[in-house]
């Protein structure tokens, strides 16, 4: 385990997530922490590393300010190459953390874990749906195998559940694929309306020929004057870059003290898609 | 400078190939009239109806579930999307989907007996004369209508006509079975039991079975798969709910099962959700008046002594 | 202590040729002002009978109802009632409906008032936008609440609903007792309703009394419900008692089926052996 480097201040102030902590897996999985040096989750991230699955931190570890924790590896082929713990602040404004995965003899996908705060009916609808290979969010996250953004829930087609589970309070989504040498897992973040995932989420697909990325999805804070919404432009970020050659997570922190991430999808060895997301 | 997206990975190809869908539905419209006057009732519909399953749709009346069973039973055709029955488009009607309408549409000078074998004589025309009446006879008997078999229809209770209409559709051995609300139009106690006979002979032959209905409950005792058709106009599939409870299934038993109670109060909560915002969606576009109630008490009664019924 | 309704010793025979045969028997309930009650029994039971007396349609042979501190001495425009069927003028408007009864009762309004209050109780019902269509162009669904609607727009001092939701499907029924509930949160009128249906008779009320299967029926037990106000579904189902209510419910209502079956059997023993025959003429 390594030590903090600076202050553990609460850095991410007007989102949901409230924490993320990078970590690349070295050898024998051993963690080294990629993000400001605090390290209140090895622990799930090793499990998260050594098992290749995402996991919820179990609810006696958090600290009473975190309401939830995930940590979801990012794997190439047979080997976890890095590891990213989210965390959720514990505000009035619920958000959900989901994690599909494939169930049965039929190509569907059903909940397996799961937080949701004092959401509890739109637990119990999820906890019957199942979504087959293409449907819903977790369905199209495993199609696809990158991550989906979806916006303005109660509305959305691509949200089967928005209509029905007291979708008023949900605004946006985001679903993040854990890819092995095959499809592992959903991850699924939800926020109700008041606080935003992250002042900026944007899913951007990876061009084969011309190594160019183009945004597939993105959902934006409003009051968020640092992101603007790039429709359909390509361009290239640098700072990303670590993620397509490494095949990890990047974490940066720019002379703003702006946190952001982004996590790449990575099938059959190639990096096909990267998740940003700033806070 | 934007270029195409990458090929889209295939998941599937590693797992154990899941079985084919027996029904498969792909990005179905069905709307009436064109132009501005176009309504569309059901849009982007998809779903895979899997060989062997009792699928239940629940929705409101006006939700589309007719044009659904329509388009399902050939009588119908998508104005966009595909319906595939085996890997083959659905063109017309055809005796492997078998629909049972709330209203019998039994021959009204034909005995029971009588209603069946003509399907079964247009069906199985190929058969013996003695084949054919012996099958005719097993299926009278699988509805318990053996004591009213020589009765016409008007002879009959609603709910013995619908057990009629179920033996004729039985008795021409389809693939797959379309119930369009059969049970709606019946008394609580009729239904009930009605209930429980599809349910046993369901269980026998395990035909494939899609039920339209708008009872939760039902869907729940005899489906393994329940998909809410959301409110109209623009009528959408919801999520698929998985009823995981054993067969057999007694409705009594299931009254103090925990999964049945969770299940139940998550389907009727989506369905009252997806309801309550359909209203509201459909308020804030209104432009009804709005009335501001006057201050004014009823005249004394004791003047009245006529009832004002209602 | 006295409640504003009061069903005392309540009692219904009918003379037939082959003597008199008493349906209700010793009926004696109370109600405060404002609640709502459903009397909750099988088709046949005597709870129709008990309804059509509180309305002044039928004659009470023993005992009496007190509303509002005044016996009730036949029909009158304080009790509303909703039937199964709405029973509207189907060549009428919807609001023309409404105002059929609003015009006797108001008679001292303006023809705006009346028109006003007729209006604003379609709009409660969720009809403000078809308040001119005419009955037989509205679905059953939407009759139903033209009833309703008529029933509230008399400010009676009770409603009696005789199974108003009984033709319609789950779904409707659902929505359609949202709304009286919602109407009742604004106007608290004592309610009396019947019901077969036991997740209506939870939904909907204060107490829900059982009826014992006729004839001489009576009070079989009677549940005090625990759900909050106003009622939300969803909370509701979720309610850590509602299923052992609802199986309670039904157990009773299972118990009287047994022993009304017993007492078929002893009736038929001599003549007809068959109890499976019974059933069967159901169906």
């Amino acid at each position: 385990m390594l030590s903090s480097t600076e202050g553990a201040e609460m850095m991410l102030a007007d989102t949901l997530v409230t924490t993320v902590e990078v970590y690349r897996v070295g050898e024998g999985y051993l963690l080294n922490c990629l993000s400001d040096g605090r390290t209140n989750y090895s622990e799930l991230a090793t499990a998260a590393a050594q098992s290749h699955l995402p996991l919820i931190a179990s609810p006696q570890s958090l600290s009473s300010d975190v309401a939830a924790a995930i940590a979801v590896p990012v794997l190439m082929g047979s080997r976890c190459t890095s590891v990213v713990v989210i965390a959720l602040r514990k505000a009035e404004a619920d958000g959900v953390i989901e994690i599909w995965k494939p169930v049965g003899r039929y190509a569907e996908v059903g909940l397996v874990d799961g937080y949701f705060g004092s959401l509890a009916r739109f637990q119990n609808v999820s906890s019957f749906v199942r979504f087959e290979y293409g449907m819903g969010l977790p369905g199209q996250v495993w199609k696809s195998g990158g991550a989906i953004i979806q916006d303005d829930l109660p509305n959305h087609p691509g949200f089967l559940r928005a209509a029905g589970a007291s979708a008023g309070s949900l605004a946006s989504a985001v679903g993040i694929p854990v890819i092995g040498e095959e499809f592992i897992s959903s991850v699924v973040l939800i926020n109700s309306r008041e606080l935003p995932i992250a002042s900026m989420m944007r899913s951007w697909v990876v061009d084969d020929d011309s190594r160019i990325l183009v945004v597939a999805s993105q959902a934006c804070s409003p009051t968020d004057e640092h992101a603007k919404p790039l429709d359909h432009i390509a361009v290239e970020k640098s700072w990303m870059r670590s993620a397509l050659k490494d095949h990890e997570v990047v974490w940066r922190k720019d002379e703003n003290d702006r946190v952001s991430i982004a996590i790449p999808s990575i099938v059959e060895g190639c990096v096909t898609g990267i998740l940003e997301l700033s806070f | 400078m934007t270029t195409e997206l990458a090929p889209e990975p295939n998941f599937l190809a590693k797992r154990p190939a899941p079985p084919p869908p027996i029904i498969e539905m792909r990005g179905v419209v069905k709307g009436y009239g064109s132009g501005v006057t176009r309504t569309e009732v059901l849009q982007n519909i998809n779903l895979n109806i899997r060989e062997g399953e009792f699928l239940a749709v629940c929705g409101f009346s006006g939700s589309g579930k007719t044009t659904f069973m329509q388009l399902l039973a050939g009588l119908l055709l998508p104005d966009r999307g595909v319906i595939l029955m085996e890997g083959e488009p659905i063109a017309e009607p055809a005796p492997d989907r078998g629909l049972v309408f709330q209203n019998y549409s039994l021959l009204p000078w034909l005995t029971v007996r009588g209603n069946i074998a003509l399907s079964v004589d247009s069906v199985f025309c190929q058969w013996s004369k003695g084949e054919r009446r012996d099958h005719v006879e097993k299926f009278i008997t699988l509805v318990g209508l053996s004591h009213a078999a020589h009765r016409r229809p008007h002879e009959l209770s609603g709910g013995m006509r619908q057990r009629t209409s179920l033996a004729r559709m039985l008795a021409m051995k389809p693939k797959v079975l379309l119930l369009d609300e059969p049970l709606s139009a019946l008394d609580a106690l009729t239904r009930a039991q009605l209930q429980d006979e599809i349910l046993r002979i369901w269980e026998e032959e395990r035909q494939t079975c899609v039920m339209i209905t708008n009872d939760v409950d039902e869907a729940i005792l005899v489906a393994d798969r329940i998909v809410p058709l959301n409110p109209g106009p623009r009528a959408s599939l919801g999520p698929t709910f998985a009823v995981d409870l054993p067969r057999p299934r007694n409705r009594t038993a299931l009254n103090h099962n925990a999964t049945f109670k969770n299940l139940r109060g998550a389907i009727t909560n989506y369905l009252v959700a997806v309801r309550t915002k359909s209203r509201d969606d459909e308020a804030a576009q209104s432009v009804a008046p709005t009335f501001v109630l006057p201050d004014l008490r009823p005249k004394d009664l004791r003047a009245y002594s006529k009832a004002i019924l209602n | 202590m006295a409640g504003y309704v009061e069903m005392f010793r309540l009692g219904k025979t009918y003379d037939t040729k082959n003597g008199p045969v008493v349906i209700v028997e010793e009926f004696n309930l109370n109600m405060s002002q404002g609640e709502y009650i459903c009397l909750l029994g099988h088709s046949g039971c005597g709870k129709s009978t008990v309804l059509m007396m509180a309305a002044g349609l039928n004659p009470i042979t023993t005992g009496g109802i007190v509303v509002a501190g005044r016996e009730i001495d036949g029909p009158g425009p304080d009790r509303g009632i909703v039937f199964q069927s709405p029973c509207l003028m189907p060549w009428m408007t919807a609001i023309e409906n409404v105002l059929l009864g609003v015009d006797q009762v108001y008679p001292h309004g303006t023809k705006a008032q009346r028109r006003d209050i007729a209006g604003y109780y379609l709009s409660l019902v969720g009809l403000g936008a078809s308040l001119h269509k005419r009955a037989s162009a509205l679905s059953q669904g939407m009759q139903q609440r033209v009833g309703i609607a008529r029933a509230f727009a008399l400010k009676p001092k009770m409603l009696l609903l005789d199974e108003p939701f009984g033709m319609l499907d789950s779904l409707t029924r659902m929505e359609l007792q949202e709304i009286l509930l919602d109407i009742l949160r604004r106007d608290k009128v004592t309610t009396l309703m019947i019901t077969h249906d036991v997740d209506e008779a939870l939904f909907m009320s204060d107490r829900v009394v059982m009826m014992t299967n006729g004839p001489r029926a009576r009070v079989g037990a009677i549940f005090n419900m625990p759900f909050e106000r106003p009622r939300l579904r969803a909370e509701v189902l979720d309610h850590p008692e509602y299923y052992d209510y609802r199986s309670r419910m039904i157990e009773f209502l299972q118990e009287q089926d047994h022993k009304k079956l017993r007492n078929d059997i002893a009736r038929h023993s001599s003549s007809q052996p068959a109890v499976g025959k019974e059933l069967e003429s159901v169906v």
